[in-house]
């Protein structure tokens, strides 16, 4: 089998600009696990787990009560943008709900997608290296707020132990790379650097509710704060981690930012600065599985628990610049002896006034968790089954569009 | 001359990355068949080969199609079975179906005697060698799937099944194919599907008494 991948560059005014084809030299183990999973019925009692986009560990399975619900699992078709594709299947009591991205899939997450990253391929690879996310922002060219939280400051969290933990979720509205966190603090006694990292939030089971438990959420990014830049009076201030890495932050998707001492302990505590009293953050959805959005582990995120109040942070970044990114469509195919495929298609059309340049291409496919804990009855998400480097990139101006085709092709 | 059950166990695992055969050139997505003949009693393999699985059948590419579409059951997708008849098919839980019970020839890893080349329309195996144990017939084991595993530049799964000749002649296979499942709307009704076949060169000799393990192993190397 082969796998062609072609990107079409057109003005405007649909005039062809520049056409490529090269073969996909990239499909991952994420295709495998698809096939895997449903070759062998894997049922709700013992799923596989697949890795999705957040690299979060996510149990699959191809077990639904129902014959003729919608059944997901593999789809790579996809609306375009924000628009979005339900996962749950039935019976959500909890309106929350249907907001949240525990049961639906954005059309922009699914199927294929490009980035700006040129790291060369794995199988094991499981997102892009730098997505080009849905919308009409320009490339920043400085890092940029994106997330905070500042008002109604009246406490603090303790971090008297290196064992305890401490979290704020939020869910982006816009994509970018995550480039730094500015969290509140202030310290007492000696007690050492502090760790700053973003994880994002387990989604489908009930053991591991809506956290970012550690046996199923790898960093996206962690850094150090240095004990010397964190005040020893309250309130403190905001001190900042740069992370050497920066890493994509999906819009919609939850994540949670997390800091811990190692050093803690005894007199040499940590505090982080809240509001506990009337928190008004928008960004930190909640459903019928978490509480509140201010999160604290006693067990280094082993476990977590949720309560009230926002904990005072700044979430800063730079986006890559985005195209407006349209369906994504199954379509064209053909049979003819001794060859057959069909093709995999989607536009990305540049209004973001500035050119981006696309150097890797992907796809992912829908996978599903039956869980019926929470009345959610089916959690989605998104994983990669595909990904390729395009050298060398391909330049798309302002006002110009992308077309971008995976062909499969079989020949006996 | 005697006609004997010969038992056979079946056992699959996750494959040590460094023991994947490699087939496929850089950059394919494909089939690796390799198969072994062996004695079940001392456990010596007397043939073991592989190669690449060369053809994917329509059915295949028709069904990842319905899949990746996510086809609404109203519609659905009009796909031919392993009758060579024409099935209303839809997107559910049971898709791609390949685990067979034992001597089940409609789902999982089955053997014939065809030897014509395979072409994209096949829509069965040429000449299917019965379940049994009567003459020119072998026994089919459970088809099992062992779970994907990858190195630095293949990821894989394997689908496997065993042949028993317990038919008290040899037989030669000259062919292997695999059939899965997918239902009927409205009628919820299992059909099977053939989505591969290949024709093997010279053939393999099966022996009275000995079992043949085949594994297909979609792989992708990047």
């Amino acid at each position: 089998m082969k796998v062609y991948l072609d990107l079409y560059r057109f003005n405007k005014n649909w005039k062809l600009l520049e056409k490529r084809r090269q073969l996909s030299r990239s499909l991952t183990i994420g295709l495998m696990d698809y096939f895997y999973s449903q070759f062998n019925q894997i049922l709700l009692a013992a799923p596989h787990t697949i890795t999705n986009v957040d690299r979060v560990l996510f149990d699959i399975d191809t077990t639904n009560t129902a014959p003729y619900a919608q059944y997901i699992p593999g789809r790579i078709a996809a609306p375009g943008g924000n628009s979005a594709i339900q996962t749950g299947e039935n019976g959500l009591a909890t309106p929350a709900m249907y907001y949240s991205l525990k049961t639906s899939i954005l059309g922009a997450d699914l199927g294929i997608l490009v980035g700006t990253g040129s790291t060369a391929v794995t199988p094991t690879d499981r997102r892009l290296v730098s997505r080009i996310s849905h919308g009409v922002r320009p490339a920043d060219g400085a890092e940029t707020l994106f997330n905070s939280y500042a008002a109604g400051e009246d406490a603090s969290g303790d971090i008297s132990a290196a064992t305890i933990w401490l979290g704020q979720m939020f869910v982006p509205a816009v994509s970018h790379r995550c480039t730094s966190v500015s969290v509140k603090l202030y310290k007492a006694a000696a007690p050492g650097d502090v760790t700053v990292r973003i994880r994002s939030l387990a989604t489908h089971t009930a053991a591991s509710a809506f956290y970012p438990t550690a046996a199923y959420c790898a960093d996206l990014g962690s850094a150090t704060i240095a004990e010397a830049a964190i005040g020893g009076v309250s309130p403190g201030a905001l001190v900042k981690a740069t992370f050497a890495t920066p890493f994509d932050l999906y819009a919609g998707h939850y994540y949670a930012i997390i800091v811990n001492c190692p050093g803690a302990g005894g007199a040499n505590h940590i505090y982080w600065r809240r509001d506990d009293a009337a928190p008004t953050f928008d960004r930190g959805f909640t459903d019928s599985s978490l509480a509140s959005t201010k999160l604290g582990s006693a067990d280094s995120g082993a476990t977590w628990t949720s309560s009230g109040g926002t904990y005072m942070f700044e979430e800063n970044g730079q986006s890559v610049g985005e195209f407006e990114i349209s369906g994504c469509d199954i379509l064209g195919k053909a049979i003819a002896n001794p060859n057959g495929e069909f093709v995999i298609r989607r536009f990305f059309s540049n209004n973001s006034g500035g050119s981006i340049d696309v150097a890797e291409s992907g796809l992912t496919c829908c996978g599903f968790h039956h869980d019926n804990s929470n009345q959610q009855y089916g959690a989605g998400t998104t994983y990669l089954i595909g990904r390729d480097v395009i050298g060398p990139a391909i330049t798309v101006a302002n006002t110009e569009i992308l077309l971008a085709t995976y062909t499969i092709q079989i020949t006996v | 001359m005697k006609r004997t059950e010969v038992k056979t166990k079946l056992e699959t695992s996750v494959i040590n990355p460094d023991k994947i055969p490699r087939v496929l050139k850089k950059g394919e997505f494909g089939l690796a068949l390799d198969w072994a003949v062996w004695d079940t009693k001392t456990k010596e393999v007397t043939e073991q080969r592989s190669k690449r699985g060369e053809s994917f059948l329509r059915q295949f590419l028709d069904i990842w199609y319905m899949v990746a579409e996510g086809t609404h059951p109203a519609v659905a997708s009009l796909i031919t079975d392993y009758t060579n008849t024409g099935r209303w098919v839809f997107p559910n839980r049971y898709t791609w179906t390949v685990t067979g019970a034992a001597g089940d020839v409609t789902r999982g890893i089955i053997v014939g005697t065809g030897n014509t080349a395979p072409d994209i329309s096949n829509y069965y195996i040429e000449t299917l060698i019965a379940h049994g144990v009567g003459a020119g017939q072998l026994q089919y084991s459970l088809t099992s799937v062992a779970a994907p595993a990858s190195d630095v530049t293949t990821s894989q799964f394997t689908i496997t099944r065993n042949f028993a000749n317990g038919s008290g002649g040899a037989i030669t296979v000259n062919e292997i194919a695999c059939c899965v499942l997918v239902q009927a709307y409205p009628s919820a009704t299992s059909y099977y599907f053939t989505i591969i076949r290949d024709v093997i060169a010279g053939g393999i000799a099966v022996p009275n008494g000995q079992t043949l393990t085949v594994n297909y192993r979609p792989q992708a190397v990047v």
